[in-house]
Order: C-alpha cells, then sequence, then structure tokens
C-alpha cells in the first residue's frame, strides 16, 4: 500500500537531479554571469528572480482554469487535485513578485508602492488567488469545491491578459520590456527555465501528495464502515 | 547589492517555509499509511481465530 501510495516513481530522481542543475545555473548566472548594470548596480538582478515568479505566477491561473474546465467536463477529481496544487505554488510566485517588485520599486522609482496599473492588476491577481486557497479550505465537500474553485479558476484566467498588457493599454511607470545586452537577455532565460522547472517540480509533488491524501482517506472511511 | 540580497532570500524564505510544509505533510501522511497497514495486519489476524471460534 505505502509504494502505490506514496512512492516517487522511477524518473523521479533524474528529474530532480535535472531541476537541481537548472536552479543552480540560474543563481549562478544572476549572481556572477550577467552584467552589473550602469545605472542601478547590483540591484538590477532582482529582474532575473522577478520575471521568473512573475512568469510562474501568471501561468498559474490559466492552467488551473484549463483543470478546472476538465474537471467539470470529465468530474475527475484528479484535475481538481493539479488544479489546487498549481493555486498553491502560484500564490507563493504572485507573492513573491509583488514583494521583489517592491523591493526593485524602492531602487528605480523610490518608492515601495504606487497604483501603477501593472502593480494594481498584479495585486487583484494575488487576492484572487488569495480568494482562491481561502474557498478551498473552508469547503469540506471534494466535489462541491472542485466546482467552485474551476469557476474562481476561469473568472482568475481572465484577469491574465489584463495584468499582462496592463503596459500597454494604460499609462503608467513600470517598464513595457527594457532593451538590455544579449548576456542580461540569455541570464534571463536561463533564470526563468530553472524556476520554472522548480516551481513545476513542486507542482507534481504536491498534486501527487493531494491524490494520495485522497485515497488515503477514502481507504479509513472503508475501513470505518 | 542590499536589494537584490533581500530579494533572493525572501525567495529561498518562501520556498523554504512551502517545502518544510510538504515534508511534514508526507510525514503525517506516512504515518497514517503505517497506521492503516498495522490496523489492517490487526484485523487479517484475527480472522482466522475468529472462525475457528
Amino acid at each position: 500500500m505505502k509504494s502505490a501510495l506514496v512512492s516517487p516513481g522511477r524518473l523521479a530522481r533524474p528529474a530532480n537531479l535535472l531541476v537541481v542543475f537548472l536552479l543552480f545555473s540560474a543563481i549562478l548566472a544572476a549572481c556572477l554571469i550577467a552584467p552589473t548594470e550602469v545605472t542601478m548596480g547590483h540591484s538590477q538582478r532582482i529582474v532575473y528572480v522577478h520575471v521568473a515568479v512573475a512568469w510562474m505566477g501568471l501561468a498559474g491561473f490559466p492552467f488551473m482554469a484549463i483543470a478546472g474546465f476538465l474537471y467539470l467536463r470529465t468530474r475527475n477529481l484528479a484535475w481538481d487535485h493539479w488544479a489546487r496544487a498549481a493555486s498553491e505554488v502560484s500564490w507563493i510566485c504572485c507573492s513573491l513578485t509583488l514583494i521583489t517588485g517592491s523591493l526593485w520599486a524602492h531602487e528605480a522609482w523610490g518608492t515601495w508602492w504606487t497604483w501603477d496599473p501593472r502593480l494594481t492588476t498584479a495585486f487583484i491577481l494575488w487576492i484572487i488567488y488569495s480568494g482562491y486557497l481561502v474557498v478551498g479550505r473552508s469547503l469540506e465537500d471534494l466535489h462541491h469545491r472542485a466546482r467552485i474553485g474551476a469557476v474562481l479558476a476561469i473568472v482568475g484566467a481572465l484577469e491574465v491578459p489584463l495584468v499582462l498588457f496592463a503596459t500597454r493599454l494604460f499609462r503608467g511607470i513600470h517598464p513595457r520590456s527594457p532593451e538590455a545586452e544579449p548576456v542580461m537577455l540569455v541570464t534571463l532565460l536561463v533564470s526563468v527555465v530553472g524556476f520554472s522547472a522548480f516551481f513545476i517540480s513542486l507542482l507534481v509533488f504536491r498534486t501527487k501528495q493531494l491524490a494520495a491524501e485522497q485515497r488515503l482517506a477514502q481507504i479509513e472511511q472503508q475501513l470505518d464502515a | 547589492m542590499t536589494s537584490f540580497l533581500a530579494a533572493y532570500l525572501t525567495v529561498w524564505a518562501f520556498v523554504a517555509v512551502y517545502v518544510l510544509r510538504l515534508r511534514a505533510n508526507h510525514q503525517h501522511m506516512t504515518r497514517r499509511i503505517e497506521a492503516l497497514e498495522n490496523l489492517l495486519n490487526e484485523q487479517l489476524e484475527e480472522r482466522p481465530s475468529s472462525r475457528a471460534a
């Protein structure tokens, strides 16, 4: 029973090693390889982690909306496990986007926070993520929770384009896509890939854990009956 | 430099808390599985004796 419920699988070890390698490369590239920017100095390096977590924070809701839609179509709780795991990981990424963005803003604009369209829409996205987590924890019935979650995820996914295009649609101070040296762009890419691989591995692990938890609860119920 | 370090430390602090939470969940689940295995073993041991009675 133990092996079937919590076994990591045959590919887990090479996959974990790959994730560690990618993440290590990302940190190394951001700290040592990327050149120091002339105007902002070392603070500019925040961008490598800020963009990486922001991308994962944005990708969460479309992923959860697809999982939610598939749940509504099939009524299979496995899709809800993917959505719930993604909501946790994406909430962390969205929170980190706001925090690292605030640190960046303090260096670049001299303020910790301003109601810029990009910042405001990102904050609204964080509130929807938080709402999803609160609703998920307050409902007992698994299918009821999955249904409400699917609807919330679809609403959240509709907010993502607003965050993405906020710098183009509205006038603000957040940079669109500033020009950078090729080394900086490569570092940014390595960072995005490394952090994405790491957060995806957390997502896969959490999904398996949620599925195992549900199966375990079912077995306990059957034994109690 | 301070802002850069603060950003990186914040990221790893969040990640560490989440990973520790996952680990605690994993350990809790392993204990539940062990308890279930013990319960099942006890039930299996009781069955032949109850039949014999």
